[in-house]
């Protein structure tokens, strides 16, 4: 994991006082609420419907035990109790006090930790594989390059005030976990005939409103490129990008009205005039970022040795052993596992962490798992370097602190924003339609039995909960005062990277369990074998699915 | 009248901003003639003293020689419009412009130190501002991850 040096330290430092000195002004009257909402914004403070709301920057979604600590000593202290992970890896405080959110920050860079960029029109955190540097089927861990990406990006003084909001993800890996076709960048680490590392450079993809899939700008980005690259794409969408009209201000807006050729012409030669800038890359860099991420201090272990006792308890044991069927993922070195906690149990809203919940993973991440954890952007927690023959310790203790439920991948391991229950801008709530529908799917054997599907709910259209992209999306809208939900279908978020269809008119939020029963009950009677339930519905397509939710009963 | 700040310092402003196609005559003394004016302004007043751009404007727009300018000015319409960083990166890094560079208009205090890691020297501020707070404000970081207008090598060339 990255550690601060004191250039680091001085310049988290420096911005706690001046989020400080700015707060005090603003609660003097000396900085006028237009003024501070950018300056608040930029870290990550909103206003919302009952409280502030203060995201923190989990950079890639890496967190120490030390900072697991901090966030649950903050959230008992400044908050009532909880927590939340975001689909951007990061973690979000629902009641904090705008006065002591100087404190709060004040706290976090205790531990290496901020709320830097977390939201306002600029470059934000940077996401990443939560498998990163573990997974079988990695190319190139992603982390050293999103660290990179986040120095670069951090007070960025050029790109500060971007017409809107700006996202990058990186992935390091063959399958893509990190929805990088759905970002204003996507980077997808490649190697070259001669093995040379390097990105391909998706551009201007997105959700909200107008979701878009990136387009391919570059097949081949050398490495050392990496940042004179970004800060030429990211000065052609400054200066060129709209700022008439916030729903269309995002880069993909700007490359679908000048063409992906037009627009990548006027980056190549922005790019002419700084890849010879000082801000190419170093092999030393690169070689001092890779220094934070080599591979902890592994046991050599036999897979199948380490396995043996687990297979014994596991043959007595069914919730044991529908948990090591969905919650624990292969791991690159034998004898060691990567372990999703869910946090997606019945009754709490996906995503939702306590104080409690926040300590134990750090002392479970202390004994099983080198002392760090991993946000992902489904909402969940990783333990990444687990030893097999731990794993059933491991359960039981999770099982104990409600972190358990072996419901990874299934439908009830929802994305879900937190809609209107807090958000200002959300049309519906969202938290109770996740909730109905994890208590009409309770019957685990038959959620196994449906495979993995993703579901994701947004409580309006800016997209927080990527309703398009879940191979079922459900979407909030407002009719007249009224709340009601749109289904979509066949949206994808991985590799065949696929925006959902419109199934037809929205449903009210007590018939949207019911329509999803019907759903996957055409998905049932369709698939041959062992489909999973997107490919079943990219064969059949979404007539079958319309004329069953929308028949007629006579 | 706006107070100009330079150098740690308020110092006088006589200047005036022109409009958009307005070029100055023989009685005007210190003005900033909007860029697509330059040259007609060069014809009527002989030598031009200062330019201004407007966010909307692009590094094109200047005249093939910079050197003879007093001072190239970017206009902030609206805090938000964060269009002039980049430019004044452009005219700092790309023209190799060593003039003043100033930041005229609707900018607020908490961006001078944003604008001056992208090249402006001189802020155009309301009378009313406090010397001090801009003081504190432009210096709020002693260090910084980026190359920019103010420093060509990124902390990554300066750590050792």
């Amino acid at each position: 994991m990255y550690v601060y040096d004191e250039h680091d330290h001085s310049i988290i430092a420096d911005r706690v006082e001046q989020f400080r000195f700015q707060t005090a002004r603003f609660l003097e009257g000396k900085l006028k609420p237009e003024e501070f909402l950018p300056l608040r914004l930029q870290n990550g403070l909103y206003v919302q419907r009952l409280a502030p709301m203060l995201r923190i920057a989990v950079p890639y979604g890496m967190l120490s035990a030390l900072q697991l600590r901090k966030l649950a000593f903050i959230s008992r202290r400044y908050d009532k109790g909880y927590c939340h992970a975001t689909t951007r890896q990061n973690i979000q405080l629902n009641w904090p006090q705008l006065e002591d959110v100087p404190d709060i920050l004040a706290e976090l860079a205790e531990v290496e930790m901020h709320a830097v960029q977390t939201s306002g029109n600029c470059i934000r955190n940077t996401t990443s594989d939560q498998f990163a540097g573990v997974a079988p089927d990695e190319i190139e861990d992603p982390r050293p390059y999103c660290e990179i990406i986040r120095q670069w990006s951090t007070f960025h003084p050029e790109f500060a005030f971007l017409p809107r909001k700006f996202k990058i993800a990186v992935s390091g890996a063959q399958a893509d976990r990190a929805a990088i076709q759905f970002h204003d960048i996507g980077l997808q680490i490649v190697k070259n005939a001669g093995g040379a590392i390097g990105f391909r450079v998706y551009v201007g993809g997105g959700l909200g409103r107008t979701p878009v899939i990136g387009t391919v700008i570059r097949d081949f980005l050398p490495e050392q490129d990496l940042l004179t690259y970004l800060e030429a794409i990211v000065r052609i969408y400054n200066l060129n990008g709209r700022r008439d009209n916030k729903y269309k201000a995002r880069i993909k807006i700007l490359v679908r009205a000048m063409g992906a050729e037009a627009f990548t012409q006027l980056v190549e030669q922005e790019w002419l005039q700084l890849r010879d800038t000082q801000t190419l890359l170093t092999d030393k860099e690169i070689k001092r970022a890779k220094s934070f991420f080599t591979a902890p201090a592994y046991t050599k272990f036999d897979d199948l040795e380490q396995l043996a006792p687990i297979h014994g308890v596991r043959s007595n044991n069914k919730a044991f052993s529908n948990w090591l069927d969905h919650n624990v993922q292969a791991h690159k070195i034998p004898g060691y596992r990567a372990v999703t906690l869910s946090l997606k149990p019945t009754g709490v809203a996906p995503g939702d962490i306590t104080d409690t919940q926040l300590e134990t993973i750090a002392d479970l991440a202390d004994t099983f798992s080198f002392g760090e954890v991993r946000v992902s952007h489904n909402q969940n927690i990783v333990l990444a370097d687990v030893p097999a023959a731990e794993l059933f310790t491991l359960w039981e203790k999770l099982v104990a602190a409600e972190l358990a439920t072996a419901n990874i991948g299934t439908l009830n391991d929802m994305i879900c924003c937190p809609g209107g229950d807090f958000c200002s801008l959300a049309n519906a709530k969202s938290i109770p339609v996740a909730d109905a529908i994890q208590r009409e799917f309770d019957d685990l054997d038959y959620l196994y039995d449906l495979g993995n599907i993703d579901v994701n709910i947004s409580g309006c259209m800016n997209a927080c909960g990527h309703h398009h992209i879940g191979h079922i999306g459900i979407l909030g809208v407002d009719k007249k005062g009224e709340e009601f939900f749109q289904i979509q279908l066949g949206g994808n978020s991985s590799n065949k990277a696929a925006l959902g269809d419109v199934l037809g008119p929205a449903f009210g939020s007590d018939d949207v369990p019911q329509v999803i029963r019907k759903i996957l009950d055409v998905y049932v009677q369709h698939r041959e074998e062992t489909e999973l339930f997107i490919d079943t519905f990219n064969r059949i397509g979404i007539t079958p699915f319309k004329e069953k939710v929308y028949a007629k009963t006579h | 009248m706006p107070k100009l700040i330079k150098q740690d310092e308020c110092i006088d402003n006589s200047w005036v901003t022109l409009d958009k196609g307005v070029s100055p005559n023989e009685n005007t003394q210190t003005a900033l003639i909007h860029v697509s004016s330059y040259q007609a302004s060069l014809e009527t007043a002989g030598k031009p003293m200062g330019i201004w751009l407007d966010s909307s404007d692009n590094l094109a727009s200047l005249p093939s020689d910079l050197g003879s300018l007093a001072v190239i000015a970017i206009n902030f319409p609206v805090f938000m419009d964060g269009r002039g960083f980049s430019l004044a990166r452009q005219i700092r890094e790309q023209r190799d412009y060593r003039g003043e560079l100033r930041a005229i208009g609707n900018f607020m205090a908490d961006q001078v130190f944003y604008l001056k890691r992208c090249g402006f020297d001189c802020f155009e501020v309301a009378d009313d501002v406090d010397l001090q707070t801009h003081l504190k404000l432009i210096t709020a970081f002693r260090d910084t991850y980026q190359a920019a207008a103010d420093e060509p090598r990124p902390l990554f060339r300066r750590r050792g």
